[in-house]
């Protein structure tokens, strides 16, 4: 039972729309906060990963789940990212200024990934995001003197104000303030102007135009945004790696981040969110899987890919709204039971689309 | 100045002329109804205004500004809202979600603001939705507030859509037959609406209607359109006399 009342207009707009909610972010932040207490090394480590994840997830889910523009090439942005990242250092400049520059120029690749894409719909927006990531890759394999092609590049170790932050504890404080960072500016560009004008042009073109929103600007804003948060996603994917290699920004992992905000549950950051942790456990429950499965299988190589692909399809087709998707399903029934949950006071369109 | 002027306007598709020569004046606070039967081109005569499609000759103006040229969602921008024939909400979004955002034209651009959702943004966001609770009472939407547009029954989306366009606090008002597939008493409520809208803000409206009695019951002016172009317009009784009407309908006798 709902017991609370609303006293004013901005309530709708907060962060938390529910009283529970405040006191389960609160306790979710302490928790991370503490965890480098508790855990080892090679956790922190895995739990950075998931921390840095959830940026680029974000940054992939305004432009899929919000503008509702399909990029298959999500990696090319997490690709200039991190080598943009890592130039910078490499020519002195301060650590938050690189990882801005990295942001930047992602974002900028974006706006210019966007002039082509606007042109199109649907699955043709997909295919110029993906010819951009192969022509990304190429660059990243042959312009060696600033990449240095399949030889890769090694990532300088961050600092700042003369802290050593590639430690795992340092690095994993990084990465968590800037998660927390990306989450309340992505939440209150999605709550505002611009993420009301993302979410009418997924729905509706026609609707968007006829309430005066230009469609093409919005567009492309959405591509430059995103570019931007999956950027500094890259800057700090970068420093984890910590030898840049064009390997790691290939095909597969642009289905990864796909994969992410559609397991998580497209239109909403939440759902983002999810979806980074799911994916980022994944590699380990498939190494224990594969412990268990008999030789023949569990040997096969392209085991991991399959197996994305699958849960990818499996998703789409039996959970659309995704995994946050269900869990407000869940809590909705829970929270009207016995009496079933009123068809029309389900969670709104900023939290699950479908 | 009128507040609409069609001036010997012109839409071709290929070889099909959609429209000749269509003239037109809608004088300010005036409710005209375009009729005409299928095929006629009245919603080419919307979807031309709103520019939505591209004209092939003459000129549309809008309180004497040429909106011939102009991008769509700059017509928007000038104060021209619309709806459409099939209803066209944002379906997964509830009903103060498609109001707030039909707020687009009316929000002040901040980005600094917007980024960290500062005072400007709070305010924009609260003077918003005052707004649209104002609409939401006038059109009598309160309890459908936090519904899904697309879990609504088809005619309340209609009103929805009706005050999705007041939200955009228009000059002129489109409506693309806003009673087809309403039931006899939600076709009165909504010439209550259009009447009480153009009275109580001075909007005019621009509507195709098959509903004759919805017709009869607003409408200051009625137009006939056939074949692309304008029969007769007048008063509804001067238009039901005339012989050319009753063809347009039924076929040469």
């Amino acid at each position: 039972m709902n017991r609370h009342l609303q006293t004013s207009y901005l309530e709708d707009a907060r962060l938390e729309r529910r009283p529970g909610t405040r006191l389960f972010v609160a306790l979710l932040f302490g928790l991370l906060l503490t965890a480098p207490l508790v855990l080892n090394r090679f956790l922190i480590g895995e739990l950075s990963l998931i921390l840095i994840y959830g940026i680029a997830s974000i940054g992939l889910m305004i432009l899929v789940g919000f503008s509702g523009q399909l990029s298959l090439g999500h990696a090319a942005f997490l690709g200039i990212g991190a080598y943009t990242h890592a130039l910078l250092l490499s020519s002195q400049v301060p650590l938050i200024m690189a990882l801005l520059g990295g942001g930047a120029v992602a974002g900028m690749a974006g706006l210019l990934v966007a002039l082509p894409a606007v042109r199109m719909s649907g699955v043709y927006v997909a295919i110029v995001t993906l010819t951009f990531s192969l022509i990304c890759e190429q660059v990243l394999i042959h312009w060696r003197s600033i990449t240095g092609g399949f030889g890769g590049m090694r990532v300088p170790s961050p600092t700042m104000l003369g802290f050593d932050l590639s430690k795992p504890v340092a690095f994993y404080l990084l990465c968590l303030t800037l998660l927390s960072l990306t989450i309340i500016v992505a939440n209150n560009i999605l709550r505002g102007r611009s993420g009301r004008a993302w979410v009418a042009i997924r729905e509706s073109e026609l609707a968007a135009r006829s309430m005066g929103i230009p469609v093409g600007g919005y567009k492309i804003l959405a591509f430059g945004v995103s570019g931007f948060f999956t950027g500094i996603a890259g800057a700090l994917f970068a420093h984890h790696l910590g030898y840049l290699s064009p390997d790691a920004f290939r095909y597969p992992t642009s289905v990864l981040l796909l994969l992410m905000v559609v397991v998580g549950g497209l239109g909403s950051l939440a759902g983002a969110l999810t979806g980074a942790v799911v994916v980022g456990l994944l590699p380990q429950g498939l190494a224990m899987l594969r412990d268990t499965l008999p030789p023949a299988l569990g040997e096969q190589p392209g085991l991991e890919p399959g197996l994305f692909g699958f849960i990818l399809v499996a998703t789409i087709i039996f959970e659309p709204t995704g995994l946050y998707g269900r869990w407000r399903r869940l809590l909705e029934t829970a929270r009207s039971f016995p009496l079933r949950a009123h068809p029309g006071r389900r969670a709104p369109s900023r939290h699950n689309k479908r | 100045m009128s507040e609409l002027e069609l001036n010997r306007l012109r839409v071709s598709f290929g070889g099909v002329h959609a429209l000749c020569e269509i003239a037109l004046r809608l004088e300010q606070g005036e409710i005209a109804s375009l009729i005409g039967p299928n095929g006629a081109g009245k919603t080419t005569v919307l979807n031309a205004i709103c520019r939505m499609v591209e004209t092939s000759g003459g000129e549309i103006f809008y309180r004497g500004q040429d909106i011939t040229r102009i991008r769509p969602h700059r017509v928007a921008r000038l104060g021209i809202a619309r709806t459409f024939q099939n209803i066209q909400l944002l379906g997964g979004a509830t009903v103060l979600e498609n109001l707030m955002t039909a707020r687009h034209t009316q929000t002040p651009v901040n980005p600094l603001a917007a980024l960290v959702y500062g005072h400007s943004a709070k305010h924009a966001e609260v003077r918003n939705r005052e707004k649209v609770e104002e609409i939401l009472e006038l059109l009598g939407l309160q309890r459908f507030r936090e519904h899904r547009a697309r879990e609504l029954p088809y005619g309340i989306q209609k009103v929805v859509e009706l005050a999705r366009a007041l939200c955009l606090e228009p000059g002129l008002l489109l409506l693309d037959e806003p009673a087809a597939g309403l039931d006899t008493r939600e076709a009165a409520d909504m010439a209550l609406w259009i009447q009480g809208i153009n009275q109580r803000c001075g909007t005019s409206v621009l509507m195709i209607e098959h509903d004759m009695n919805l017709v009869a019951r607003v409408s200051d002016r009625v137009v006939v359109l056939d074949q692309g172009r304008i029969l007769t317009q007048g008063t509804l009784e001067s238009v039901r006399a005339n012989p050319d009407v009753a063809r347009a309908y039924l076929g040469r006798p």
